[in-house]
């Protein structure tokens, strides 16, 4: 399977037939979604009407997540079996994972202050988020600060691969250690404790973040392709 | 209107986070189309001739 | 040859995370008094006993608010209460803004010291639990008997 997609060609076709899919679902889910958000959901009994930042606050750290897992492993196979193709998808993900990443720490900050009482605390959730994000920033400009493109790219995937041990900890930091951050709502053993008029949102808006990834991936990955193909094509003309 | 936008009082924060995810994810987006257009124009402007990879639009 | 190559390098990638995941296990647990962001009464009440925390430490104590324990002290602007783990309870005094979900039965986290017996906290922070629901279920459920108060506050 790997070799099929290692194919930039055929990768490139896939690309641009699925980036229109992914833009459909996007625009679909997200639009129900943010109808859901402020309209068609309750507040909260606690925390009465900031629980809709909910909705874009928890999907942002879930993609956060989820795009260093997708970052790490095609890093591996960068690392591994040396595909082009890989190492296109890491490099597009990385700008889009920090921009989630950015945006989970943002909006936990603006539903921070009116509910905890603080914009910011140094708990094991908050702080190894933000080593998340700088995991991301690391990676960008890792992958640039080198003349030859090749050694940037493998430079940038070790780091990318040492990073993902901090996913599992932010993932469990709010079991392991006492910390402000309550522990997870959705993803937990003996089934969500959220309400299903709170759920539907919810899930509605992760469903349209997972496939605005897509989408935006997809473009920057033709993107980095032709980049690629220029840049192949100067060093030819250079030599020839 | 104005009962719906201030939410309790924490209106404020509620659309800060809203517009500001709307404002994140929409550059990103833009920024990304804008670089597909400029790298696929470059690769057409070396080799204008060639449009069977599939790499014109 | 170019096989064996790529099964080298994917063990070697393998073993490498291995070791750092033990690594970071190691060094975490070894930190683990740093990483805790708050100390329940009970934790503190025994640090006090055997003298591992002292008076003018600054730290965090982390619990539920006891109820019909908040009040104001004498000089009227003081907000006066007890934080418990429901085994052992501390008394919490502070001077200033308290959060919007401040209320009995509450999480709340206060940063401050702990004399005589008296907790005088510079910051009060607010901690909600996981559960989310409407009002009216939530009203419901109390209705019926159903509702489990969260007294998971380790």
């Amino acid at each position: 399977m790997f070799n099929y997609f290692a194919n930039p060609t055929r990768f490139l076709r896939l690309t641009s037939k699925l980036q229109p899919i992914a833009m459909v679902v996007t625009l679909i889910t997200m639009g129900a979604g943010l109808y859901y958000s402020l309209f068609q959901s309750p507040p909260d009994y606690q925390q009465s009407e900031t629980v809709r930042m909910m909705y874009v606050h928890v999907p942002a750290a879930w993609m956060a997540m989820f795009c260093y897992v997708a970052l790490a492993a095609s890093s591996a196979v960068v690392l591994i079996w040396r595909h082009m193709v890989a190492d296109i998808v890491a490099k597009s993900t990385a700008p889009i994972g920090a921009c989630f990443t950015f945006l989970a720490l943002a909006t936990g900050s603006l539903w921070g202050k009116p509910m905890w009482g603080t914009w910011w605390v140094w708990d094991a959730r908050l702080t190894s988020v933000l080593i998340l994000f700088f995991l991301y920033l690391g990676y960008m400009v890792l992958y640039n600060a080198f003349d030859e493109p090749t050694r940037g790219a493998r430079a940038a995937a070790i780091l990318a691969i040492v990073g993902v041990i901090n996913v599992p900890i932010i993932k469990f930091s709010v079991d392991w250690w006492n910390t402000l951050h309550q522990p997870a709502s959705v993803v937990k053993m003996d089934g969500p404790a959220i309400h299903s008029s709170m759920l539907t949102p919810l899930l509605l808006m992760a469903v349209g973040y997972t496939a605005f990834y897509f989408w935006v991936l997809f473009i920057r990955s033709r993107a980095e392709l032709s980049a690629y193909k220029v840049r192949a094509l100067r060093i030819r003309q250079a030599e020839g | 209107m104005a009962e719906f936008l201030s939410m309790g009082g924490y209106g404020s924060f509620i659309c800060s986070a809203f517009g500001l995810s709307a404002l994140v994810l929409i550059g990103i987006l833009i920024q990304s189309q804008r670089f597909l257009k400029t790298s696929e124009a470059e690769l057409n402007s070396l080799q204008p001739e060639d449009t069977s990879d599939g790499v014109k639009a | 040859m170019a096989l064996k190559r790529k099964h080298r390098r994917l063990s070697f990638i393998a073993l490498c995370l291995l070791v750092l995941g033990a690594a970071a296990a190691l060094i975490l647990t070894a930190f683990e008094d740093n990483i805790v962001f708050f100390h329940n009464p009970t934790e503190i009440t025994e640090k006090f006993a055997k003298n591992e925390l002292k008076p003018t430490q600054r730290l965090r104590v982390g619990g539920l608010i006891e109820k019909g324990s908040v009040s104001k002290t004498a000089d009227g602007v003081t907000n006066r209460f007890k934080v418990t783990d429901l085994n052992k309870s501390i008394v919490v005094e502070f001077r200033g803004i308290l959060p919007d979900l401040f209320r009995e039965g509450q999480g709340i986290v206060a940063e401050g010291r702990y004399n005589n017996a008296v907790f005088t906290a510079t910051e009060v922070l607010a901690k909600h639990d996981e559960t989310y629901m409407p009002p009216e279920v939530a009203e419901a459920l109390k209705k019926s008997g159903q509702w489990k108060p969260v007294a998971k506050e380790k």
